[in-house]
């Protein structure tokens, strides 16, 4: 036997205080529309009620939604997670059929294929709760059951000449369907929407709070964490523990870097790593700036620009003897990125060095290679910058 | 001028003699606080010339930023340098912001020029004013946006230049260099005073 697939409630069984805010959002929506959903019953049965069959069974019909829906709106103050759970939202969907299949024992049974005229508002509140309880597709086989209740009434003895047979509603009748297609339409989008609509906002809502999580987690590290390790690095006289403190600093930091809402770049990511590199080797840490790196950079540019600052970094770190290196990455007018290694040390004379020589030729090859320009700056006792600009 | 008065307000005891122990042989330490409220009633007692500020000890650093930025140079220490508290504490008036891992004789010149009454405009600070005022133009509310010349000095100060070699490298006096990071500051706050109230005035539901 094939197994039917079952619904699964997405939200519930809850416990208290754990309707998520989007949830009862819905379910304030779904009991105002039921409360809505009372008035064209009243109104149909206050206006029809010389030509009623059954009087008594359109009361206790309205008499039962009204109770329902009163039930649902305290509830929705009081205890809104009970409102999520299957016991409740059976009995709206068993209503929600009823009404649609009483219509036509108080109407008359040849209204089957009419619009329903007691209960299209309020059972359509119950269809799109099944689609925000159930999910879209269940929500849709909702709205697919209550309209297939209505043609219950066909069966009815009372009908005159019996049941039409299907060739008669097909051929000779088929005018008389549109109005039950488009209540299956209606009912069918109207479970379906709901249930992808509660679906969006339940992920929404999870992306904030798993956003709002790190932000609490890079925020704890602050206070805490990095504090300790800044008192660390500047208390401690041993050399290898003020290492490890620096060492513990930037690892944190470059996690930190990678869950903030900042966006990384293939570029940052790589200057990240080389200065965390240049960190290892010299007794300083250079301080990396991104100011908007383009995210789209051929892998070519950032490959040639990480090279050449790495080259300029250990140039640094061998000659220099600064006290000072700021790596900065920003985007360059009309396109194109700019990185920049500037330090506070020696400097030397440009003119004492060749330029097809040494660091500035190698840098200058890997930069020209993937169509970019290379700048060297420096003047003696007082630093030295490398602009290197890339496509 | 005699010896610069400093005021340290910072949660941690051992951090405050950490800087007590680097500054005390140049500056006049004159009290250290714990929290905003001894901070802002230290500073309002003591007039110190220049207050090294944490951001993010108990009361928030920017609670004393917005109750005494106009009687003194508060430079805000932080660990932490990609925060928007930051900028809203140089918003509301701090001269600047400094990295915990500063070193001893970078602190003390910025402690000598935020006496001077200059702005302590580090690179990290340039790239955050850098993104806010291309958030601000790119969200199409900008009371006020920066000036090509003033993002090319932003630019400078980001890659790590001095004032004066920024001035050299864009043709212009050192004093004009301090002249366009003062109106820059300036057009900051006046930003982030706008998007307070047009916060306040969105969220007045909540």
């Amino acid at each position: 036997m094939p197994r039917l697939p079952t619904p699964s409630f997405r939200a519930g069984p809850a416990s208290a205080g754990s309707v998520r805010p989007g949830d009862r959002v819905l379910l304030r929506a779904f009991s105002a529309l039921r409360i809505a959903g009372l008035l064209p019953p009243a109104i149909v049965i206050w206006l029809r009620r010389e030509e009623l069959d059954r009087a008594w069974v359109a009361v206790v019909l309205i008499a039962a939604i009204v109770a329902f829906t009163t039930w649902a709106a305290t509830t929705l103050q009081s205890q809104p997670e009970r409102l999520m759970t299957p016991g409740p939202f059976y009995i709206e969907l068993a209503l929600a059929a009823a009404l649609l299949v009483g219509d036509g024992w108080v109407l008359g049974w040849e209204h089957t294929f009419d619009p329903p005229a007691l209960g299209a508002l309020w059972s359509l509140a119950a269809v799109m709760t099944a689609g925000m309880l159930l999910g879209p597709r269940w929500g849709a086989a909702a709205g697919g059951l209550v309209v297939a209740s209505r043609l219950a009434g066909v069966f009815a003895p009372e009908v005159e000449h019996g049941p039409p047979s299907i060739d008669d509603i097909l051929i000779v009748d088929r005018p008389r369907l549109i109005p039950i297609l488009s209540l299956l339409a209606l009912y069918v989008v109207g479970g379906l929407g709901a249930g992808y609509l509660a679906g969006l906002q339940r992920r929404a809502e999870d992306e904030i709070a798993s956003v709002r999580a790190k932000d609490e987690v890079a925020r704890t590290l602050h206070d805490g964490v990095l504090q300790t390790l800044a008192i660390f690095q500047r208390q401690v006289a041993d050399p290898v523990l003020a290492r490890l403190a620096r060492d513990t600093d930037r690892d944190l930091r470059s996690f930190l870097a990678g869950t903030g809402d900042r966006p990384q770049s293939d570029l940052g990511d790589a200057l990240r790593n080389c200065c965390d590199n240049f960190a290892h080797r010299f007794d300083l840490t250079p301080q990396l700036l991104l100011d908007d790196v383009p995210s789209r950079l051929s892998q070519a540019s950032v490959q040639a620009l990480t090279g050449a600052a790495t080259e300029a970094l250990a140039n640094v770190g061998k000659h220099a003897a600064a006290h000072r290196v700021v790596v900065y990455a920003g985007p360059h007018e009309p396109g194109g990125v700019i990185v920049t290694v500037n330090d506070d040390g020696r400097g030397f004379d440009l003119a004492q060095i060749p330029a097809d020589r040494g660091m500035v030729r190698s840098i200058r090859e890997r930069i020209e290679q993937a169509g970019g320009r290379v700048e060297v700056r420096s003047t003696l006792g007082q630093g030295t910058e490398v602009r290197l600009w890339a496509p | 001028m005699g010896t610069l008065t400093v005021v340290l307000a910072d949660d941690h005891p051992v951090w405050r003699s950490g800087l007590r122990s680097d500054l005390s042989e140049d500056f006049a330490i004159i009290g250290e606080a714990a929290n905003a409220v001894e901070a802002i009633d230290l500073i309002t007692a003591t007039e110190p010339d220049v207050v090294l500020c944490d951001l993010h000890m108990p009361g928030g650093g920017l609670a004393v930023v917005r109750s005494c930025a106009d009687k003194t140079a508060i430079v805000m220490l932080t660990v932490s340098e990609a925060e928007r508290d930051l900028l809203d504490a140089v918003a509301a008036g701090a001269v600047g912001y400094l990295s915990k891992s500063v070193t001893p004789s970078d602190l003390r010149d910025a402690i000598r020029t935020a006496a001077s009454g200059e702005p302590v405009f580090s690179p990290g600070l340039a790239v955050l004013v850098l993104g806010e005022f291309r958030r601000i133009t790119a969200g199409g509310h900008a009371p006020a946006s920066i000036t090509d010349r003033e993002r090319e000095v932003l630019q400078h100060v980001a890659r790590g230049h001095t004032y004066k070699q920024v001035g050299s490298e864009l043709f212009i006096a050192e004093k004009t260099v301090e002249t366009h990071v003062r109106n820059i500051l300036g057009k900051l706050h006046l930003t982030r005073r706008e998007e307070l109230a047009r916060y306040a005035a969105e969220h007045d539901i909540t």
